[in-house]
């Protein structure tokens, strides 16, 4: 077997080299073999392999420059170029500009392939430079990849399977892990900082002392959090990012020391960080985020509190040595202990993940089927390009052959067709990186800022390696088939005059081939773009409990200084509410705690039963607390009962409206309408009083609060008190329902909402269906772009097709003049042409449709609501696939009838 | 010199052998740490031949007893002397470096 591939291997060589030494050299590799048995043996057949394959290249080199020393020692002719590398540049030298003269000559040609292969190699480049800026690069800290995000789930019902921890858990795992060299946890909230006329709602960071470090960043001025700061006595203190460092304080250094109130509170300045450092997280870490400020968590030592309560994100590294699966182990020796503390941790499961893996998770497959997708239209173009290079090979052959004649080498003739496509390619990357760099721009449009790490994206040195490499792959991809077949055996034939005789079998049946190819990958490419399509457009029609139209959105944050209790900020909320829904464009006004798809939230524990209640924090839901008319305003539709009503805005009013599916786990079987009037315990207590309980006096159907898909947890509403900063006391969220266009709506609020009143600040004005947008970006990144890829590989398999059978009627030219002269129906020869192109088609769209399901079943899983083998998704793309082909033949095919024998005849 | 060659002139440096006896010989001076591939033997013999530091032998120079399907290579004068040259350099070379260590 070994030696069978070796003798096979032999015939690279050139042909004199292995006529002189071929029989010997078979002898010694079997002697060197003889001695030797499996691994040795293995290793021997390897080296003999990689002797003769770089002999292969040694030897013409060598060859060369003998021939040419023979030749000027015998006074033969004068050697044209220098031997040794000089000569080797030279020759290429003259290779590209003998190249660029003729491709001079066809301008069209050469745009045409150039931009075909621009078209696969930009649109390679620009998923490439996400999939190296999202997937590939390592994330900015110090040893990226020792740093793993601790996750905590608590069962089913409670909503805990999160990346969020207690700190004791934290203190825990510290003192007792081996594996782990050190942890650090932080959360976060929106909280509104400044002061007066001037405040802002600000995301704000509370982590522990040496979170920074941790990741490996110091402050780029004055200091970070040290351990002296980060208790619950120590005076409070802030640390800056540089972008609100230099967005709001104008980048001045004479910040440090000064008070900024957050909350307020004051704080003192005490650090900068830099500019570089930022924290990317999975989208389930609902508290910590990229906050505008940092301040120290300052959690009590001896806090020993319930650890149902989570709000902290905790990272670990590894210590050297450990590996994910040993600090698994030992997690899981760990939890074991913390269970004990609390029956409402008899179910705690705790996860270490890789922090990057954890943040791509949710984009990775995405972007690698968009990767397999567009190199799958690469190959498209390159088949492409290889089919108009075979196509003027034949037009180039009596060029060649003449070359041939005159001398030129076989090696001579191929490369000097490869350069053709080298340089071809070459300017092909050129335009595809200029390309690319839009097309990053094109993908950003779609809504790819919503998606992880998206800040990582950008052309840099590893993308441009990587545009060079895809245009040497795609020169060699278009070139090789084209120059194998260039290098003449026959010139003289040529020579001759024998062209145009009869087709080139072996060319058009090699075109066909590549158009076979082209087609099978298209059909699979449309069909990919239809099931993403649909995909995408199941998310959009489902229906997520709300409007995702007709509304603007905003934030308030109200001064602390000019609203200083809840009953101030209720009464200038209830003043807005009327100012607005006086303006024509407005139907109503309602305001939460937290809209819809706007990230992080409130999770409420209660109890049903007994066992519920024993075992507090089994259930949890989704909390809300809202302004009378918010489900009229939203567009919910309400199943039982009543909205809340200014009165139940007091502070003492112990009334929640659930949503039906916390209706039906509290009171199974239970008539809605009866269920208005129940009681749900809603804090934990084991002998329950009064004030334990809250009220039911409304149902409303359902709403996905976190993405547009997924149901969610349970939900409770409650009355917005303006009081507490979850419940708006210290800002919330605005929704104004339009009776007519946005953009009117957007620029009266923009005047009226600041005008009512000093401390006032108006945030994130947008329509609500820029959030909807977001949240299915990804989605509509994943079927735009596929759609993009199959439509530009139709219309490069259609053009291919086309001009395979435009060859192949100029080759039957006089075939078909003889055929029609012979007394042949023209409509019969029509059909004959159009006969073989179908064949083509019709055989490569079946291939392709196998392959086809064959692909949508392995990625089944990045589609919603629609089946990978779904036949409309599959039957259209067929139709699609045969209508622009049945187009694509039919210019030939009347072409073919047209033909007038005696033109045909004198075609010679 | 490249290595190849050095082992190549020095094996035909004693007798004239075939390409598989000088393969067979080089593994023996070197301690079967330098096996020479097929192709790069033949490829340096050739080379080695056309730069005249060896030769082929003809049909009736080679021995009685040995198959003629086998080619003898025969180091000429200037292979001999390229290769007492390059001996020479090596053990000038060896010494000066055995002095060096001797010294630190």
């Amino acid at each position: 077997m070994g030696l069978l591939t070796y003798r096979l291997l032999l015939r690279l060589l050139p042909k004199a080299f292995r006529a002189r030494n071929a029989t010997e050299m078979q002898e010694v590799a079997e002697a060197l073999l003889a001695e030797r048995s499996g691994w040795a043996r293995v290793t021997t057949l390897i080296g003999l392999y990689v002797d003769v394959l770089a002999a292969s290249v040694t030897e013409r080199i060598a060859r060369r420059r003998r021939s040419r020393l023979a030749r000027s020692e015998s006074g033969g002719p004068r050697r044209l170029r220098g031997s040794g590398l000089r000569g080797l540049i030279s020759g290429v030298l003259q290779d590209v500009r003998f190249s660029i003269r003729a491709l001079r000559r066809r301008v069209g040609f050469a745009t045409v392939t150039t931009l075909v292969l621009a078209l696969g190699i930009g649109a390679t480049t620009t998923i490439f430079t996400i999939v190296n800026g999202v997937l590939l690069e390592p994330l900015p800290y110090e040893s990226p990849e020792e740093i793993g995000i601790l996750w905590h789930a608590f069962g089913e019902h409670t909503g805990q399977d999160l990346p969020l921890v207690n700190p004791q858990d934290v203190w825990d795992y510290r003192a007792w892990s081996t594996e782990l060299a050190d942890l650090t946890y932080g959360s976060g909230r929106e909280w509104v900082v400044g002061e007066r006329q001037d405040v802002r709602i600000m995301h704000v960071g509370r982590v522990e002392a040496g979170f920074f470090e941790f990741f490996g960043y110091a402050a780029a001025l004055g200091r970070t959090i040290l351990p002296s700061d980060d208790l619950p006595e120590s005076p409070p203190v802030a640390v800056l990012s540089h972008p609100t460092w230099v967005d709001r304080f104008g980048g001045d250094p004479s910040v440090m020391g000064r008070f900024i109130k957050i909350r307020g509170e004051e704080h003192r300045i005490i650090g900068i960080l830099p500019r570089e450092f930022r924290i990317d997280l999975p989208s389930e870490s609902r508290f910590l985020g990229n906050a505008e400020i940092w301040i120290p968590a300052r959690v009590d030592p001896d806090y020993d509190g319930t650890r149902l309560y989570t709000i902290y994100t905790a990272f670990a590294r590894l210590a050297p040595d450990a590996t994910f699966a040993s600090a698994q182990d030992e997690l899981d020796e760990m939890t074991r202990r913390i269970r004990r503390t609390d029956p409402g941790l008899a179910e705690l499961r705790a996860r270490i993940v890789p922090l990057k893996d954890d943040v791509v998770k949710a984009v990775e497959p995405l972007l690698l089927l968009l990767f397999a997708a567009v190199g799958l239209m690469l190959v498209v173009a390159c088949a492409n390009a290889a089919n108009l290079l075979l196509g003027r090979g034949h037009t180039r052959g009596w060029e060649l052959a003449m070359r041939t004649a005159l001398g030129a080498g076989r090696r001579r003739v191929f490369f000097l067709v490869l350069t053709e496509s080298l340089l071809l390619a070459g300017a092909a990357g050129v335009l595809g990186a200029a390309s690319a760099v839009v097309g990053i721009r094109v993908v950003g449009l779609l809504g790819a800022d919503s998606l992880p790490l998206t800040h990582a994206i950008s052309f840099d040195g590893d993308v441009f390696l990587f545009t060079i490499g895809v245009s040497l792959l795609a020169a060699i991809l278009a070139g090789l088939v084209p120059a194998a077949r260039a290098t003449p055996g026959h010139s003289a034939a040529v020579l001759a005059g024998s062209r145009g005789s009869g087709p080139d079998r072996g060319s058009a049946r090699l075109r066909s081939a590549l158009v076979v190819m082209e087609v099978v990958i298209t059909v699979v490419l449309l069909v990919g773009a239809g099931l993403l399509m649909r995909s995408f457009r199941a998310t959009q029609s489902v229906d997520p409990g709300y409007a995702t139209s007709g509304s603007m959105t905003f934030r308030l944050a109200l001064s602390p200084e000019v609203f200083p209790d809840g009953q101030a900020r209720r009464s200038y909320f209830m003043d807005l509410r009327r100012q607005l829904e006086s303006l024509p464009q407005v139907r109503s006004v309602a305001a939460v705690s937290q809209l819809p798809l706007a990230g992080q939230g409130y999770q409420g524990d209660y109890a049903v039963d007994e066992e519920t209640r024993r075992n507090w924090g089994s259930l949890s839901s989704d909390g809300r607390w809202i302004s009378p008319g918010y489900f009229e305003t939203m567009g919910a539709t309400l199943l039982a009962g009543r909205e809340f009503v200014p009165a139940d805005l007091a502070d003492d009013r112990r009334v929640i409206i659930i949503d039906d599916r916390l209706a039906e786990l509290a009171f199974p079987g239970v008539p809605l309408t009866s269920v208005v009037g129940r009681r749900i315990q809603t804090s934990r207590s084991i002998s329950p009083e009064p004030r334990h309980f809250h009220e039911v006096v409304g149902v409303v159907r359902h709403m996905n609060l976190h993405s547009l898909t997924e149901p969610g947890l349970e939900q409770m509403y409650a009355p917005l008190s303006f009081s507490g900063w979850f419940r708006g006391g210290d800002h919330f969220s605005v929704v104004v329902r339009s009776e007519g266009r946005l953009d009117g709506l957007a620029r009266a609020l923009r005047g009226e909402v600041p005008a009512t009143g000093p401390g006032v600040a108006l945030q994130d004005l947008e329509p609500f269906s820029d959030a909807v947008a977001r949240a299915s970006a990804s989605a509509r990144i994943s079927f735009v772009l596929m759609v993009l890829f199959g439509a530009t590989a139709l219309a490069l398999a259609t053009i291919g097709l086309y001009g395979v059978l435009g060859y192949t009627v100029r080759q039957r030219t006089k075939e078909i003049g003889i055929r029609i002269a012979l007394g042949q129906d023209r409509d019969e020869v029509r059909a004959l042409v159009m006969r073989q192109g179908l064949r083509l088609v019709a055989f490569s769209t079946l291939a392709g449709l196998v392959a086809a399901a064959l692909v949508a079943d392995r990625a089944s899983f990045i589609l919603y609501g629609v089946s990978p083998i779904d036949p409309l998704t599959y039957v259209l793309a067929t139709f699609g696939l045969v209508v622009t082909a049945v187009a694509a033949c039919w210019l030939p095919a009347r072409r073919a009838m047209r033909v007038q024998p005696v033109q045909a005849l004198s075609v010679e | 010199m490249k290595a190849n060659r050095f082992h190549i002139l020095a094996a035909l440096a004693e007798e004239d052998l075939h390409g598989l006896g000088i393969v067979r010989n080089v593994l023996d001076q070197t301690d079967g740490s330098l096996r020479l591939w097929p192709a790069t033997l033949y490829g340096s013999l050739e080379a080695l031949a056309e730069e005249g530091f060896l030769r082929e032998l003809k049909d009736d120079e080679v021995p009685r007893d040995v198959s003629a399907q086998r080619r003898y290579y025969r180091l000429t004068r200037k292979g001999r002397e390229a290769l007492r040259d390059e001996a020479n350099r090596m053990t000038t070379l060896a010494a000066v470096v055995l002095e060096r260590l001797e010294r630190a």
